[in-house]
């Protein structure tokens, strides 16, 4: 199990949509934001792969998102 | 009340999540059981502060450090940096060959045979048979050691690194410009500018975090402009206002019509240009302004667009934007300048935009050059770790700079060899001629990252040469080479100190003990020493001692952090150099009055480039010149080369992390769907893309960015080397190779979906 804290960077104005669209996401956990164009979210998932996929999926599948931004990531053995 | 670990990794994730967007008080973390330790980022030069998390003796976490300069903020390569200490190709003890095969040895055993090969070959066939090639990642006190056995006890200069391979160019540029190396900008100058030049960096891609600061700037900003110069159209576009795709290899056509337009279009500083600058051409600073103007008049827009095949409005309106009066201008570049044949030059036409608008010394207005790796700047550039170098701004080739190093190495006069040593590309061809027969690589991989690396690889096997690798990993593509491996402690295991991008230093504390019998290279080298006969001239029993002598060296110098103590390196969050006394708070931007410390607040210009004896830098007249290969009827793609995010160099560290191996860690060949179409090759198909040199097999993606007649693949792939492709031709003034351009043809091998 990997547990990380990301900021999602949207393009202006987009934040809340992608946030919406993040919440269907399984696994992400929306925390907050700047109101503007910034997301906090914490992404936990058995396969350490989440982070990937949001970071390369969604920057690649997303226009509307610009980057994602690990600020924290932990691991828990237990799966 | 109890929490779970998981609850805990919960509320910590997002702690850190929120206090990067500047809410920390919305969440806060348990401690929990975990220790953390002060640290920077092991990739990138961009030098992101971090916390590692201890638990158990081991690396369970990592964090951004909300007080650094990347406000908390990674990448996901630094939030994923525990992972690599565990990898499963750790080298966990010392390896010596015994006909094909590496064996497990004792360290006794692999120092001994390294200690005796090495006295040998200086004994048999003199100094210079004997050689170092070492890293912008290895730490400062490491490269430092190194520098001094090697140059001092060995007596040879046959000591070089990576940096060549990545930022020579970079270093040329600032050194022909401005006297001195390394920029005189920095990171906050990101927050205040209104036009970014972004000319071969994919930042987005390469330093992401430097980039989420632009993403910054662009929204609070007003009208902040962001300029791209790129033959492909790459993650960074995004955020482009202008985007221009050009031939590879004629942005220097492209910088000479921009300032072309600057002085036609009267958005030059002639008063800047009286007081600050000199102008220059070939190797003389012998010109003047007026040769410079009648220089520039032959570079119209019009002409360059024909040499780039770019439209000749986009030039206009970059210079526009760049030039526009009251408007902050920040150049940022990367490889796409520096590993070019003409990489100087590039960086020099880059510097004349500044100067001739006076856009330079002021928050916001700077030409930053990224850097590649943590500590190139820092360690090998500042610290003298090339062939042409000694520590902190001195040359071998100077009488002056060897003597005063000399005493302040109590060697006697005369040891230190006063001709420059081979660089890079050419260390390794006298591995090739037999006449380096001892050859020492610490941290890098040069059997994957060499250009035409399988004529090096050879070398690397002859017959007679006796090569020693010390890495954190094995197998490597140049470990699997080597007479000896030693196994290296990695980034959290060892103790030292980083130079990022921005002349910001930092240390590293251990974190934890070294995997296996895994020793810091600054250990080993320091034994290597003692076993042949340096003991006295490297007496350190710590990576604290030797910072001690360092802030000697560059006592005095334009270099000056005596103020950098190892005490107040381990309470900052980074400290910017001149920093000359313990009490100065460090220099944001140097050459600029009553900021930097060695241009006093009554100076009576602006901006003293104190590197150069008239205090003035230089404009150069330089023309454009085409790339060493070009396309022609037999090989007529255009190769490039270059990093995706979620990997870093040759992949060691990033395809050792299991997310970041299911991601882009196999190397492809990037191709613009019509030339597809054009090749019959479609999306997944297996391609063969061919040079002069050699052949790589890649399987093919079609991507629009991409453009036409140009392939990209990434550097990262140990199974697909891109470099058996490219070209081993330098810079005649940096040496640097230009891996990111040569001639190369595409043929089909067979269909994807067979």
């Amino acid at each position: 199990m990997i547990v990380a804290g990301v900021v999602v960077e949207t393009v202006e104005g987009a934040a809340a949509r992608v946030a919406a669209r993040l919440v269907e996401v399984p696994g992400v956990e929306i925390q907050g934001g700047d109101g503007l164009r910034r997301l906090a979210a914490v992404i936990s998932a058995e396969d350490a792969a989440a982070l990937d996929a949001l970071g390369r999926k969604l920057v690649e599948g997303d226009e509307e998102i610009l980057g994602v931004f690990p600020t924290y990531v932990g691991s828990d053995p237990e799966p | 009340m109890t929490i779970s670990r998981r609850d805990f990794l919960k509320t910590t994730a997002a702690a850190s999540a929120l206090a990067a967007l500047g809410r920390p008080g919305l969440a806060q973390a348990s401690t929990g059981g975990t220790r953390w330790v002060k640290s920077v980022c092991r990739y990138c030069g961009t030098g992101c502060g971090l916390y590692v998390g201890v638990e158990g003796g081991k690396v369970t976490a990592v964090r951004g450090d909300v007080e650094d300069h990347n406000a908390g903020f990674l990448c996901v390569k630094g939030a994923l940096l525990p992972q690599i200490l565990g990898a499963k190709d750790r080298c966990l003890h010392p390896l010596v060959r015994r006909g094909d095969q590496l064996v497990r040895a004792s360290w006794e055993e692999a120092m001994g045979l390294i200690a005796s090969r090495f006295q040998d070959a200086i004994q048999k066939f003199g100094p210079d048979a004997v050689g170092f090639y070492g890293s912008g990642q290895a730490l400062t006190e490491e490269t430092y050691v190194a520098n001094k056995l090697f140059k001092a006890g060995y007596r040879t200069n046959n000591m070089d690194g990576n940096p060549r391979l990545c930022m020579a160019s970079a270093t040329a540029g600032y050194v022909g410009t401005y006297g001195k190396d390394e920029p005189m900008g920095c990171y906050e100058d990101l927050d205040h500018a209104d036009v970014f030049f972004i000319t071969g960096s994919n930042t987005a891609e390469c330093h992401p975090v430097l980039f989420r600061r632009i993403v910054r700037r662009k929204e609070r900003g007003r009208d902040v402009k962001v300029i791209v110069l790129d033959p492909r159209r790459t993650p960074t576009s995004r955020i482009a206002d202008l985007h221009i795709s050009f031939t590879p290899g004629t942005d220097l056509a492209i910088f000479n019509a921009m300032a072309h337009v600057l002085f036609a279009e009267g958005l030059v500083d002639r008063d800047f240009l009286r007081d600050h600058v000199a102008f220059g051409e070939g190797t003389e600073v012998n010109r003047a302004l007026a040769d410079y103007e009648r220089f520039l008049q032959a570079w119209t827009p019009a002409e360059a667009a024909r040499i780039a095949g770019c439209g000749a409005e986009e030039i206009v309106t970059a210079a526009r934007w760049f030039g526009a009066r009251g408007r902050r201008a920040t150049s940022l570049w990367t490889m796409g300048l520096n590993q070019r044949s003409r990489g100087t030059w590039a960086n020099q036409l880059v510097h004349n935009l500044h100067l001739v608008t006076g856009k330079i010394g002021e928050p916001g207005s700077t030409p930053l050059s990224l850097t590649g790796q943590p500590n190139a700047c820092g360690g090998v550039r500042d610290g003298g770790g090339l062939s042409h170098l000694l520590p902190y701004g001195r040359l071998v080739a100077n009488p002056q700079h060897r003597e005063q190093v000399e005493k302040l190495w109590s060697v006697p006069p005369g040891t230190l060899s006063p001709k420059p040593g081979p660089a890079a590309v050419d260390l390794f061809r006298s591995v090739e001629e037999g006449k380096l027969k001892c050859l020492y690589v610490m941290c890098t991989n040069p059997g994957q990252t060499l250009p035409n690396v399988d004529r090096y690889r050879k070398a690397m096997r002859r017959e007679g040469a006796f090569l020693v690798v010390s890495d954190a990993f094995h197998p490597t593509r140049t470990s699997e080479l080597a007479d000896v491996v030693l196994p290296a402690a990695l980034w959290a295991e060892k103790e030292g100190v980083y130079g990022c991008t921005e002349r910001r230093y930092q240390l590293l504390a251990q974190a934890v003990e070294p995997a296996g019998e895994a020793r810091p290279d600054f250990q080993i080298l320091c034994d290597l020493a003692r076993r042949t006969g340096q003991g006295k001239l490297i007496p350190f029993r710590s990576p604290d001692e030797a910072w001690e002598e360092i802030l000697a060296l560059c006592k005095g110098t334009a270099y000056d952090f005596t103020g950098m103590t190892r005490a107040r390196l381990r309470e900052a969050h980074g400290l910017l150099w001149p920093l000359p006394s313990p009490g100065h708070p460090g220099t944001k931007r140097r050459y600029v009055k009553g900021e930097d410390p060695l241009v006093p607040a009554d100076h009576p210009r602006r901006l003293q480039f104190y590197g150069r004896p008239d205090g003035r830098a230089v404009v150069w007249l330089r023309p454009y010149q085409p790339p060493a290969e070009v396309v022609d009827a037999e090989y007529p793609l255009w190769f490039n080369t270059g990093r995706v995010l979620e990997h870093w160099h040759t992949g060691t560290m990033t395809r050792n992390c299991a997310e970041l191996a299911q991601s882009r860690a196999e190397a492809v060949a990037e191709i613009h769907p019509g030339d597809a179409q054009r090749l019959g090759v479609a999306e997944g198909d297996l391609v063969e893309v061919t040079s002069r040199r050699g052949a790589q097999r890649f399987r093919a993606t079609l991507v629009d960015g991409q453009r036409p007649g140009s392939v990209f693949t990434h550097m990262h792939d140990d199974q697909r080397l891109c470099n058996r492709v490219t070209v081993d031709a330098v810079d005649p003034i940096s040496k640097e190779p230009e891996y990111k351009i040569c001639a190369v043809k595409m043929a089909k091998v067979s269909s994807g979906k067979a």
